[in-house]
């Protein structure tokens, strides 16, 4: 029995209801604070919502006026973004991040009613994505590509836990890493408790390839720190934490199945890392 | 080096990270994949070429202003767009006082629905989709497509439908589990 007086199996079987638009508001506003709470209704709702938006796409597509495109992007580009962020490259501690949460859930309810549950169902697990996001969205690296088999769902999970964490612990910041031309291309996430986790936005390394990640100290020659196939799989985390002034570099190198004693590839991507 | 950098290369999920840093091109690639599904799926709903661009465009400026919060392990971003268009749409003719008695009725004349066939994009999921729902019982598909195409509430479907309100809140969650297992079925059998 939740706070509204919904047991369990009232608020599940309203899940599907809710994935259509089609609750009460009062009941709508029960759905989400138990979504928020339920990791196994949570499931259920993200399904349905599949489900239906699949079923969207029974309605025939039409051709929207001409000018609707322009008018969108002109009205965008008056509309502020919801906040996501501290000053770059620092990412907001976890607990200062601002409105968790998913959209679709969230839009169920009028904007005051939602702000206000935001902060009664605030756990800190529902921050990772956001901090993700922010992160994602500050370099513009790609993160996550859509997921398309449950293995890949899961991995791109724990993934984003992974990235979760980091980010929200103290000391949290971005390193970004940098392509030949100086464009961003990835990014180093550091913190004080976690070893650092590279995101990479490479696709899939060339035939017979494989990214390996290197760490340079200051005054040392490169050592292998991780191997990554890109496209889907680039997020890894390091085996150690690496001191001030050691430069993160991807090379592309033979997909033998080891990692190798020194690069032979061309840098892909790179980045000095400071940790504070 | 293969690093992908062009919009047009961008993955959905990318593009809508690239919205959360205020980059409006990518919000414009966005329109350009899915605007085309989210005006249909809108006119669909609310039967009004005027009040689908509206339900359209606070979809998209929902999306961008709230892009820093997608969560890309939840949700297909295609999913995510075409739900927050919905739900703008099912907003608007909630508003709309007076709906017509058959709400099944195709969007008005001369509307752009009205002889644009799906896309060749779009034709092989939405065949799926009309087998899926066959599939399903009458009373099944009907919850479903008042529901998510008329905008009635459990409760009105209840009052439209003259059963209990009970009955309702199960039929929509069986229906709608049933697709779900349909399209997985078909999508197995396909490949």
């Amino acid at each position: 029995m939740d706070d509204r007086g919904y047991t369990h199996e009232e608020l599940e079987l309203l899940v599907s209801a809710y994935a259509l638009d089609a609750l009460e508001p009062d009941e709508a506003a029960a759905v989400a604070e138990h979504l928020a709470q339920c990791e196994g209704c949570r499931e259920a709702f993200d399904a349905a919502l599949e489900t239906a938006a699949l079923l969207a796409l029974h309605a025939d597509g039409a051709e929207p006026p001409a000018e609707l495109r322009e008018r969108i992007l002109t009205a965008a580009r008056a509309t502020p973004q919801e906040p996501a962020v501290a000053a770059a490259p620092a990412v907001a501690p976890l607990a200062e991040a601002p409105a968790p949460a998913v959209a679709p859930a969230a839009a169920a309810v009028p904007p005051e009613r939602r702000r206000r549950r935001f902060r009664e169902v605030f756990t800190p697990s529902r921050n990772f994505a956001a901090a993700f996001a922010i992160a994602a969205g500050l370099l513009g690296v790609l993160y996550l590509s859509e997921r398309s088999t449950n293995d890949q769902l899961r991995s791109e999970r724990d993934a984003s836990a992974l990235v979760g964490q980091v980010l929200a612990a103290p000391g949290a910041h971005v390193v970004a890493l940098t392509g030949p031309g100086g464009s961003t291309g990835g990014a180093v996430l550091v913190s004080d408790q976690h070893k650092p986790v590279v995101v990479a936005d490479l696709l899939p390394a060339p035939p017979g390839k494989i990214w390996e990640v290197w760490t340079i100290p200051a005054d040392g020659k490169p050592v292998s720190a991780a191997l990554m196939r890109g496209g889907d799989q680039n997020v890894v985390q390091l085996p150690e934490s690496v001191p001030d002034g050691t430069t993160i570099a991807i090379t592309p190198e033979p997909d033998d199945g080891t990692q190798h004693a020194a690069p032979t590839g061309p840098i892909a991507l790179s980045g000095g890392v400071s940790n504070s | 080096m293969s690093i992908r950098m062009a919009s047009r290369e961008l993955s959905d999920a990318s593009l809508i990270a690239r919205c959360a840093a205020g980059d409006d091109g990518a919000l414009a690639s966005l329109y350009d994949r899915y605007g085309r599904a989210a005006y249909g799926l809108a006119l669909r709903i609310v039967r009004d070429p005027a009040l689908a661009e509206d339900a359209v465009q606070e979809g998209f400026l929902a999306a961008w202003r709230g892009a820093a919060r997608f969560d890309a392990a939840r949700a297909k971003a295609s999913t995510w767009l075409l739900s927050l268009v919905h739900h703008k749409a099912v907003d608007l003719v909630r508003r709309e006082e007076a709906r017509p008695a058959q709400p099944t009725a195709d969007v008005p004349e001369g509307a752009a629905g009205d002889d644009v066939p799906g896309t060749v994009l779009h034709g092989f999921e939405r065949r799926r989709i009309d087998a899926a729902l066959d599939r399903l019982s009458t009373p099944q598909r009907e919850v479903l497509v008042l529901a998510y195409f008329d905008g009635l509430t459990q409760t009105e479907l209840a009052d439209r439908l003259g059963e209990p309100l009970g009955t309702i809140k199960s039929r929509t969650h069986t229906a709608l589990a049933r697709l779900r297992v349909l399209l997985a079925d078909e999508g197995q059998t396909e490949t």
